[in-house]
């Protein structure tokens, strides 16, 4: 059953039309769930009161209840631990082997112990069984071993005094934590102790929404030093997004720029860029910024949208985290883990030119667990440059003039627990296909051709985590379109890079301040044949990197100090430049509410073009080209962020975030001036060379100043509303003269809807709105080779995303579903640039089917 | 079932996908290939296929400037040694319209295409162009047009002469006190001079020496003046009839008239530009240009030479006047003839001479900041520019 399945509860809008549409539909109505993590959060409360209240089973419903919303370790632990109370231990294993199938490494070893206590217990039972075929039918009553029977019979009385002292208001144990900031409802005081454990304690606190990224381990966001949004497979279901970058749109401070369908560039807190290279993307931590160009490309992905579990985005400096690139924030894609949801096969289709279908299957065998998925995706161009079969002049590397991206794809993950304890890991990843990419400055659209992999292997034992990975791609660059004759940029490019991390965590208790560590080293090893380099491609360029990090969150009471150093060694930066410290206190003014108040930095190492670039490129006189190299001694550029916020989640329907940060950016990385003496023509390249340039740090100081508002509301079961607003202001400074940066908005707002309705029918609303833009498009001057800077508006368009979708069978395992994104520019035919460089922005109309077994 | 439809239908309808063609795509460009062909034998050396606009063409019919050129290392040749050689060449980028092709043989190796000093061709060089062949079986320089995209192939462009003389280098002559020379918006004349150029960026050879007048052995820049106009001006000198030259009244012993050649249409022709006004920098595609004419006044200093209807003059103090008109190019490229002097540019202008050869020298140049390599050269004198108040 897929996880949407629920009983819904409240009283739908219109019970006949409810009625109607069901039986047209061949089934009851059911639950409607905008945010299955908010809607089953509430009943998992509602489990816990129940338990206050001494209705157990009640309790139990509301926590299976949860569970079937949003599956959860904690409901099913909750649950396992009711029925141990209930006297009912087969069904307690049960539910406590489900909840191991989603607990965290940390939780596997007690949940395991209640398993083996149960079945300890209820071994003499089985030893007394017959055994042989039809022993399932003769297990009754009458063949459990007399003295098993009496040890449950004990149990059960157990659990009815412990059931009583409950509901007669008796103070709850301080038994410790289940772990983190998990509260626990144990054994009510004066409880007898149980010979054979009893029930487990409920786990109190520990449905809760972890994020992962801003500390690298496991935390409530309420906990977290930086400022974090997750975005969840449910939001990308209900979105109708195509692409990660498309559905973080939605994300206060984060602004998205289309150069084309299968470009979307990434910026979080300004710095709207051609590339999305102050953005470190990470897929469950590993790195698929390509260094090359320093940016990802994010068609070239083994994964589907279909794939996430949830992508959680850091805004600010995460340096001393994550490394060099990691400069105004994160993007980390969490993947579906193992053994978790439903079987799938989808099928997308609409305009323009937009086809996507795959497949994909989750399973158990024995201790593996296993997630695999292929498929493919076919986007179209909303625009063309020419036509090249009409303009023999000019020609193309690309036989259809009409696709931006055309990919297939395959992904596959098995993890295996060895034990409580430990879990190893292996996962690897296979995409090839061709993306449209815009290279920068005059160099414009480019196809590319390519092939994706990537493998990696986990090792966890405990807190102690090895992890490798690799990932290798190759492709062929050549513009889109080139003149017949012309100077050909076609380039061949071919990139390994192999990481190896070990990291630790501890937790530590010095006195009254609790310590969670976490430190760690890697390697990283970058391999790099590209013809635009030094050396033309004919001989690899090779990179060793390592780093050591550490980071602590000490908490005392309601305060904690987070603090996190990160060294990284990178052969062309000097180690003073790379060194990445981030402090933050984080106070809880309430249980649900936290005030943050931090600082920190990060880096971004200069890309291999902007390193190594070796190129000659045209600059529209067939016979004179401009020399354009890379510099290896160019520092990173750099930022330093003040940032505070409140996150509040005191209210079961609401959440919010405020922050407010100021950045400083220095030493941003561009080419400059073109320089140099006449030289002789050169016959190898049939031209003159008007000169050199080459990639320097710039000038200017940017500051950045911003407030950012995020809410979400959840009013009624299955009803979603999001709203976030953000209000941002870059300056630039050079001699003493400031001006403003307007690349990004200075104002940006989201409002979002999503409704699950009880008559199964899923609607969905996005519209974002901002503010106008001014780019500058840095040029040179035809006679003095100076870079010029020209500036060119553009009008984002107000982007309105609908989507419909209809849960279809009896088991609502068949969605279909239709959606619209860019609604103006589909009503009126026409896009609008989001950058002067880029085509038109249109829209996509499409419809879906999904089918879940 | 209407979700099933709309699936149904967009699944359809993601075939066929055409998109539209972005309405901010660049400007249809063309291509123009072919093969430039050595007819003269001489061994190959690098060359330089150059492209003009039709209505705008290279001196000496026009001012025009390349377009675009394509370069053709001499080792793209083939063909047998002394014998006719051909190489392709693709000029690319090419919009709508109707051009003419030439091309320049480097044989000394000392074209550059961006400095002003280097970017002409010297004597020694060969020219040539795609030429079309008329019914007499004259050929002439044919334009060619392209349009919608094409590559237009098989553009044959033939090199087969040799140029003779050396570009028109000159100098200006000073005005007061080392001031620029300086003239009114008005009208006004100035002087030119002939020079030798000695500089580590082009080498003209020694001045003109009357003595030792071959071609190109002893390179000597001069400027061409048809006969005519020669003769005029030698009348003017003199104040005589000039009988032999066939000039209106040579044969009535009638007082000779004022001469009747048309000072802008005499070789050679001196053209300015304005490159740096007083109010500031011009717009992005402005300009400012105009013609100055050959004044007939006491002009010959050192002797005439005749090569058939034209003679090489050596100038010096050469004058020329500025008619107080002048061209303007708006930066959306439309024309306008100025013939107000007031709303003339004051400021300072560039001057540029072309032979009839077709061959140019502009001053201000490059060489005006490189060491003088002999004593007839003035650098700094080529850093001059004239002064239009």
């Amino acid at each position: 059953m897929g996880k949407w399945t629920a009983r819904h509860r409240g009283r739908p809008p219109s019970a006949g039309l409810a009625l109607l549409v069901g039986l047209a539909l061949g089934a009851a109505p059911r639950a409607a769930r905008a945010d299955p993590f908010a809607d089953g959060r509430r009943h998992y409360e509602a489990g816990l009161s129940a338990v206050q209240q001494g209705d157990l089973e009640l309790a139990l419903s509301e926590f299976r209840t949860s569970y079937e919303i949003n599956p959860s370790w904690g409901a099913m632990k909750n649950a396992g631990a009711l029925l141990e109370r209930l006297g009912r231990p087969a069904e307690a294993v049960e539910a406590y082997r489900r909840s191991l199938d989603l607990a965290p490494v940390e939780k596997l070893a007690s949940i395991q112990a209640r398993i083996d206590a149960l079945m300890a217990a209820a071994q003499p039972v089985a030893a007394a069984a017959p055994s042989g075929p039809g022993a399932a039918e003769a297990c009754g009553p009458s063949a459990v071993d007399p003295a098993a029977v009496a040890r449950l019979e004990a149990l059960g009385r157990e659990l009815q005094a412990l059931t009583g002292a409950i509901a007669a208001g008796a103070p709850a144990t301080t038994a410790p934590p289940e772990g983190g900031a998990a509260g626990a409802v144990g054994p009510a005081a004066g409880a007898e102790p149980s010979p054979t454990a009893g029930a487990d304690e409920l786990l109190e606190g520990a449905y809760q929404r972890l994020v992962y990224s801003a500390s690298r381990t496991a935390q409530s966001p309420l906990d977290s030093p930086s400022t974090i949004a997750v975005l969840t497979a449910d939001d990308i279901r209900m979105s109708g997004a195509t692409n990660v970058p498309d559905l973080l749109r939605r994300v206060a401070g984060v602004d998205v720029m289309q150069l084309s369908a299968a470009q979307p560039d990434l910026a979080v807190r300004g710095f709207n860029r051609e590339l999305s290279n102050k953005v470190l993307v990470l897929i469950d931590g590993r790195s698929i910024y390509q260094d090359m160009l320093a940016t990802p490309f994010w068609g070239t992905l083994p994964i589907s949208m279909r794939d996430i579990e949830r992508v959680e985005v850091i805004r600010g400096p995460a340096s001393a985290v994550y490394g060099a690139n990691a400069v105004t924030g994160v993007v980390n894609i969490i993947t579906r883990t193992p053994g978790t949801g439903s079987n799938e096969a989808f099928v997308e289709a609409g305009r323009p030119g937009y086809v996507q279908a795959g497949a994909a299957v989750s399973g158990k065998a024995g201790a593996n667990t296993y997630r695999f998925s292929a498929g493919g995706q076919r986007t179209g161009r909303w625009a063309r440059a020419a036509s090249p079969g009409d303009q023999t002049a000019l020609s193309s590397a690309v036989d259809d003039q009409d696709v931006s991206l055309d990919v297939v794809r395959a992904y596959g993950r098995v993890d295996r627990r060895l034990d409580g304890q430990s879990l190893l890991g292996v996962s690897a990843g296979y995409a090839e296909g061709f993306q449209e990419f815009y290279a920068i400055g005059a160099l414009g659209d480019f196809a590319l051709p390519f092939r994706s992999s990537f493998g990696r292997v986990d090792a966890s034992f405990g807190e102690v985590h090895l992890w490798s990975f690799y990932n290798g791609f190759s492709g062929k660059a050549s513009p889109w379109l080139q003149p017949v004759g012309g100077r050909d940029l076609s380039t061949d490019v071919q990139t390994h890079t192999w990481d190896a991390e070990a990291e630790g965590a501890a937790a530590v208790e010095t006195g009254a301040v609790s310590h969670q560590l976490n430190f760690g080293a890697g390697y990283r090893y970058k391999w790099v044949r590209w013809g635009y380099l030094e050396g033309g491609g004919e001989a690899p360029i090779t990179e060793h990197h390592a780093r050591v990090f550490v980071s602590d969150q000490a908490t005392l009471g309601p305060v904690a100090l987070a603090g996190s150093l990160r060294l990284d060694r990178h052969p062309l930066v000097p180690l003073s430049e790379t060194l990445s410290p981030r402090v933050a206190v984080i106070t809880r003014l309430a249980p649900k509410t936290a005030l943050r108040v931090g600082t920190g930095t990060a880096f971004r190492a200069p890309s291999q073009m902007e390193s190594y670039l070796d190129l000659n490129q045209p600059v529209g006189t067939d016979g004179v080209f401009v020399s354009t190299r890379g510099d290896r001694n160019l520092l990173p550029e750099r930022i330093f962020t003040v940032e505070g916020g409140l996150h509040d989640e005191s209210l079961p329907w609401m959440q919010a975030d405020l922050a407010g940060y100021w950045s400083r950016v220095t030493d941003l990385i561009y080419l400059q001036d073109i320089v140099g003496e006449l030289v002789p023509f050169d016959p190898t390249e049939a031209g003159f060379s008007a000169g050199e340039t080459r990639f320097g740090n710039l000038a200017p100081v940017y500051s950045a100043v911003g407030v950012e508002l995020d809410t979400r509301f959840f009013p009624t079961d299955g009803l979603d509303l999001y709203a976030n607003a953000t209000v941002q202001r870059v300056t630039e400074t050079e001699n003493d003269v400031s001006q403003v940066d307007q690349e990004a908005s200075a104002v940006k707002v989201n409002l979002g809807a999503s409704y699950r309705s009880p008559w199964r029918v899923d609607l969905s609303s996005h519209l974002q709105l901002r503010s106008e833009q001014t780019w500058k498009l840095r040029d040179y001057d035809g006679d003095t080779g100076e870079l010029i800077t020209t500036e060119a508006p553009v009008s984002p368009p107000a982007i309105l995303v609908c989507r419909a979708g209809v849960r279809l069978l009896e088991d609502e395992s068949l969605e279909l579903a239709a959606s619209a994104w860019n609604v103006g520019a589909l009503l009126s035919g026409e896009g609008s640039q989001e950058h002067p460089k880029g085509q038109p922005v249109g829209g996509w109309l499409m419809g879906s089917a999904s089918y879940r077994f | 079932m209407k979700t099933s439809m709309i699936t149904l239908l967009c699944t359809l309808s993601a075939c066929g996908w055409r998109a539209p063609l972005d309405p901010g795509a660049a400007a249809v460009a063309n291509g123009i290939q072919g093969e430039v062909v050595l007819a003269t034998g001489a061994p190959a050396a690098p060359t330089y296929v150059l492209l003009y606009d039709a209505a705008d063409p290279p001196p000496p019919a026009g001012t025009g400037a390349p377009l675009n050129f394509a370069a053709v290392p001499a080792e793209a040749f083939t063909g047998p040694a002394g014998g006719v050689q051909s190489a392709p060449y693709v000029l690319t980028g090419v919009p709508d319209g109707v051009y003419l092709v030439q091309a320049l043989v480097d044989v000394d190796g000392d074209f550059h295409p961006l400095a002003v000093a280097t970017k002409g061709a010297t004597c020694g060089d060969l020219v040539g162009a795609h030429v079309a062949v008329d019914a007499e079986g004259s050929p002439s320089v044919h334009p060619i047009a392209v349009q919608g995209g094409e590559l237009l192939d098989d553009v044959t462009v033939i090199v087969s002469l040799g140029l003779s003389l050396e570009r028109p280098a000159f100098s200006l002559m000073g005005g007061e006190g080392g001031a620029p020379p300086s003239i009114s918006r008005a009208g006004g004349l100035f002087q030119l001079e002939s020079t030798a150029v000695r500089s580590p960026l082009i080498d003209l050879g020694p001045r003109w020496d009357p003595a030792q007048p071959e071609l190109c052995a002893v390179a000597f820049p001069t400027l061409l003046v048809p006969a005519a106009a020669a003769a005029a001006a030698r009348m003017a000198d003199t104040g005589a009839p000039d009988g032999d030259s066939g000039a209106p009244g040579a044969d009535t012993g009638a007082p000779s008239p004022a001469p009747t050649v048309d000072p802008l249409a005499s070789w050679p022709k001196v053209y300015l530009e304005l490159v740096a006004p007083d109010a500031g920098p011009l717009a992005e595609g402005e300009r400012w240009q105009s013609q100055a004419g050959l004044v007939a006044q006491p002009l010959i200093d050192g002797g005439l030479l005749t090569f058939g209807a034209t003679v090489p003059t050596l100038l010096t103090g050469l004058p020329y006047g500025f008619g107080g008109a002048a061209q303007r190019t708006a930066p959306d490229g439309t024309v306008e003839l100025i013939t107000d002097p007031v709303a003339i540019p004051a400021g300072m202008w560039a001057v540029t001479v072309v032979s009839l050869s077709g061959q140019t020298w502009t001053v201000p140049n490059e060489t005006a900041k490189l060491p003088s390599l002999g004593e007839d050269f003035v650098a700094a004198a080529q850093g001059g520019l004239l002064r239009i108040d």
